[in-house]
């Protein structure tokens, strides 16, 4: 199957340090696919790299085999991808509603009222988006990176500063808009959630690809563990 | 009663013109945070536009005010695209810069057409009331400001169009993550304030000698009333220029109209220290 995202020896330096490192990266329609890594592996630059706020130094981004390194971010949303950065994006003086019919963009778009029942956001479809507690800003942020019915979505940490209800409630979320048809690419170390939604895993060491595979492969390795624990 | 008329028709005049000099400022400085220290050189534009073409095509004075509007658009959005664009975010370098462009744009017109232009008749007619005459058209006037500001409240209040422009300028990395173009976002807000200003220029050409320096009659009146309607400028404007008009239309009918905008300055500061947000903040607070 052809991949719907794909990097190729990608690396973003910033004057003598490379934060990215020749990383290369498939991902197949219908994956849910997580990176991962300690803090300072490169998982945010490569997240900017593919979204277009930072441009790489080497290497080819193809989505559906277009080459889109020369794209800004509008430009990548409007083929047909779906943003969510780490801290809760959202229009603070508009309602929840006017965010939903801001970013709702397409006609095959998801329903607005099923989306607010997904996320619990119905009784709070009237209020200001910057009234919202700090779970429901997050999953709003990720309905309003959905609602289009985009191909592809990034979700950069989007389980940061939840509970683990919330937590395990935002799994069944991003699963079940996965079987809708959407591919999603999460950055993230939550490893309740990564076990809980990922369908294949790519952990960044380094500003290196330092293993891909299923959760258990992933996780099973010993020189994860030793990166985790600080000891590679 | 024509005492009454008397006194209406004053703070109408006033309504008007703090109304009108500030709608496109509302947009530019209210709503895009440029400190636009060439609002007055925009309503300049707007009004030699219209004279010029009134004078030398002949045109019609609605279609030389339209053709007045329509360079100044032209105007704002060269000024967005190569210049402006790099300063969003920048308050204070858009104060130097716009005040550069100030001088440029005053001191051009000076040269190419100078010191004084020909201006056009006011249209309309006057009426008499007690021993008192009044402008008709100083009373369209006080309408068409209200009119074009029930417009600006219903576009960026109302239309999808506005709400975009809002969000947009509360958070372009968002709406650039929604796939929304953010600089033709910004350079179409950008352009209405600049064509707002040009038909304050345009309304006003008429009523005034034409000389480079007509703008300046303008700025100070927009930014008080753009500062004291607040955070947000299409539901404080109308209180903050009725609130500045009663104040200046008091004063100066009991003593001079100096002192009036003596008054008027005093009532800014007040305000400004008594409400930080604003007419617009007492207003929204209320609604909650």
């Amino acid at each position: 199957m052809a991949s719907i995202l794909e990097t190729r020896s990608v690396t973003k330096k910033f004057g003598g340090f490379t934060a990215v490192d020749n990383v290369s990266l498939s991902v197949e329609p219908g994956e849910i696919r997580f990176i991962i890594g300690p803090n300072g592996a490169g998982k945010s630059t490569f997240f900017k790299l593919v979204i277009g706020i930072h441009s790489p130094n080497t290497g080819t981004i193809l989505y559906k085999g277009q080459n889109i390194e020369k794209l800004k971010l509008h430009e990548r949303i409007n083929l047909g991808m779906g943003v969510k950065f780490q801290a809760p994006s959202v229009f603070s003086e508009l309602t929840v509603l006017q965010n939903l019919s801001l970013a709702n963009n397409r006609k095959d778009s998801l329903k607005v009222n099923d989306l607010l029942n997904d996320f619990s956001l119905e009784k709070e479809k009237n209020n200001l988006a910057g009234d919202l507690s700090h779970g429901k800003k997050q999953w709003l942020d990720i309905a309003l990176s959905t609602i289009s019915k985009p191909d592809l979505v990034f979700l950069d940490e989007p389980t940061a500063g939840l509970s683990l209800d919330e937590t395990k409630l935002t799994g069944e979320i991003v699963k079940n808009l996965n079987k809708q048809g959407i591919t999603f690419v999460v950055v993230g170390h939550d490893m309740d959630f990564v076990k809980q939604t990922a369908s294949k895993v790519s952990l960044l060491h380094l500003g290196k690809m330092f293993i891909e595979g299923s959760v258990d492969q992933v996780l099973s390795d010993k020189g994860v563990n030793d990166i985790y624990l600080g000891l590679s | 009663m024509v005492f009454l008329f008397n006194i209406f028709y004053q703070f109408g005049d006033s309504l008007a013109f703090l109304l009108l000099a500030a709608i496109g400022l509302a947009v530019i400085f209210g709503m895009m945070k440029i400190i636009n220290l060439a609002h007055g050189e925009f309503i300049t534009v707007g009004a030699y536009g219209t004279v010029v073409s009134g004078k030398v095509f002949n045109l019609p004075l609605p279609i030389a005010m339209a053709f007045g509007v329509i360079v100044t658009i032209i105007f704002g959005l060269i000024l967005e695209k190569y210049i402006i664009r790099y300063l969003y975010g920048r308050p204070l370098d858009s104060v130097v810069a716009t005040w550069g462009i100030s001088l440029i744009v005053s001191q051009s017109f000076l040269v190419i057409f100078g010191p004084s232009y020909e201006g056009l008749q006011t249209p309309m007619g006057n009426f008499r009331l007690g021993e008192f005459s009044y402008s008709e058209y100083r009373i369209f006037l006080i309408f068409f400001a209200l009119f074009i500001l029930f417009l600006l409240y219903y576009l960026f209040m109302k239309t999808s169009f506005g709400t975009l422009a809002r969000a947009t300028i509360e958070n372009p990395a968002i709406s650039s993550s929604m796939g929304v173009d953010v600089k033709n976002v910004y350079s179409v807000t950008f352009a209405i304030g600049a064509g707002l200003a040009g038909v304050t220029g345009a309304l006003y050409a008429p009523t005034m000698t034409i000389v480079p320096s007509i703008g300046q009659a303008f700025i100070v009146s927009a930014f008080i009333t753009v500062v004291t309607a607040g955070a947000s400028p299409f539901v404080g404007l109308v209180p903050a220029a009725a609130f500045l008009g009663t104040v200046q239309t008091s004063v100066t009918f009991f003593y001079k109209s100096t002192f009036g905008l003596i008054a008027i300055l005093c009532a800014v500061i007040l305000i400004i220290r008594y409400l930080p947000n604003g007419f617009s903040g007492l207003i929204l607070k209320k609604s909650k």
